[in-house]
Parts: C-alpha cells; sequence; structure tokens
C-alpha cells in the first residue's frame, strides 16, 4: 500500500470510528482497535487495555445521554500517527446539557488504532458533570 | 515544508521562546487554550497568550512525544513535567493543534487538563 493510500485508510478510519461512537455501535467501535489496543480516556488514570476494557468504557458511556453529537473538527494523520479535534455535546436524560472539546492522539497499528489517547480539561469536564 | 515548520514551532515551544514563536505566526493568528477562559486573535495577542500560559509553571520540562503535519494542519504531543506557580509538582499531557497556511501558523488550540493549576 502507497503511503496516499495508507493515510487515506488511516483518516478513514478515524472518521469512520467516531461515526460509529455516534451511532452507538460497540462491537464495531471496539473492532477499530487492535486486540491489544489500549484506550485512555480524560478522567482514567490510566490507559485501558485490551477490547474487553475498552468495551466496558463504551457500554458505560453511551447509555448516559440521552442524546449526544460529536463533530470532528479537524484530522491530521502524519505516517503512523493521527491527531482529531472534537466537539462532544450532550444531553442527560434529566436535561443537563454538557460542551466538551478534546483532541485525539492515535497510534495506529496497521489497519487499526494501536493506542488512543484523548487530550481534554479533565478539570473541566468533572466540574459540568458534577463528579 | 510543513512539517519543518511544526517541528520549529515544537522547538521554540520547549524552550519557551514565545518571540521565536510569534515569527512563524500569520498575522491573522487565533489561539485557544484549555489554561485560559480568554482567546486571542493576531499574532500579537497570541504571542502574549502563549506567554501567561508559560507563567502558570514555576519551573517547566517539556518532552515532545510526536510531530505531526500534513498540507493544511499539524500538531504535536508532549509531556511537561514540573512545579506550577502555585509550586505543585506536576506531570500533565498537552495536544497543541496548528492550522497552517503559506508556511505560517493560523491557529494554535492547546488541549491539556487544568487540575494542577486549579488548586
Amino acid at each position: 500500500m502507497s503511503e496516499a493510500t495508507t493515510v487515506t485508510a488511516r483518516r478513514a478510519l478515524i472518521e469512520r470510528y467516531f461515526a460509529l461512537v455516534g451511532a452507538g455501535e460497540i462491537d464495531a467501535v471496539v473492532a477499530c482497535f487492535a486486540e491489544d489496543g489500549s484506550f485512555w480516556p480524560p478522567l482514567a488514570p490510566q490507559p485501558l487495555r485490551g477490547h474487553a476494557a475498552i468495551r466496558g468504557f463504551f457500554e458505560g458511556l453511551i447509555p448516559l445521554f440521552e442524546q449526544r453529537h460529536e463533530v470532528t473538527t479537524r484530522v491530521v494523520v502524519d505516517g503512523d500517527r493521527g491527531l482529531s479535534e472534537l466537539v462532544f455535546d450532550a444531553t442527560f436524560p434529566d436535561g443537563r446539557t454538557v460542551h466538551f472539546e478534546n483532541c485525539n492522539s492515535f497510534t495506529f497499528r496497521g489497519a487499526l488504532f494501536g493506542d488512543v489517547r484523548v487530550y481534554a480539561d479533565a478539570a473541566e469536564m468533572r466540574r459540568q458533570l458534577g463528579v | 515544508m510543513n512539517r519543518a515548520l511544526v517541528e520549529q514551532f515544537a522547538a521554540l515551544h520547549v524552550a519557551g521562546d514565545t518571540a521565536g514563536i510569534a515569527a512563524l505566526l500569520a498575522p491573522s493568528a487565533v489561539m485557544q487554550t484549555t489554561l485560559s477562559a480568554l482567546d486571542a486573535t493576531g499574532a500579537r495577542e497570541v504571542e502574549e497568550l502563549l506567554a501567561t500560559t508559560l507563567q502558570l509553571w514555576g519551573d517547566r520540562h517539556e518532552t515532545v512525544v510526536a510531530v505531526l503535519a500534513d498540507a493544511e494542519s499539524g500538531g504535536v504531543e508532549s509531556t511537561v513535567r514540573g512545579t506550577t506557580a502555585a509550586g505543585a509538582l506536576t506531570e500533565v499531557g498537552v495536544v497543541t493543534a496548528l492550522g497552517l497556511a503559506d508556511g505560517q501558523i493560523t491557529s494554535i488550540r492547546v488541549y491539556c487538563d487544568t487540575t494542577p493549576f486549579r488548586a
């Protein structure tokens, strides 16, 4: 595969991943990661490793909100690394809303994510979430 | 060409050289950061905001983890270890996303946790 083709495929994986998160397609979200891949969400003290741990995170996250809206504002892919800026708006069942802006860092392993880390202001997230 | 620009930005940021970064900015550059409620518009304001955020640290040691660039955008992923101005030892992961055009930086968006600075 040429470098340009690889970059195109990796950008597409990032865009597909966020679309799947938005659709709540947890099996397909998890399948974007390598079997031993890791995911480090902003409020976690350390990365979650492996499909089971990553699945557990999204199974907890997705039902939290009545409505969610994610918009990817910028994607950069360079070699085996990628960055994606994201704006996340959501509404809880009780009507409370949250608005987060973050940047996801991707390390690719072949055609999948090896590691994903979300850079965000955890202090602001805790304030909005009331935790 | 953009990779060299982003690498130069990263090196200047590690050194805390805001004047050097200012020389890389488009005149209409903008900046947003989780470290400040205020946004900056224009190269002079961006330079001032960069300086303000660097002053949040008493001492500061930044290690660049990755530099990325494509035709329109770039990014720097780094780890900053040090002491906050309030005296707390801390380590934070930082991503600086860059908009690029015509060999200049048009936008800077900094993403990091502000917990160590809210004590």
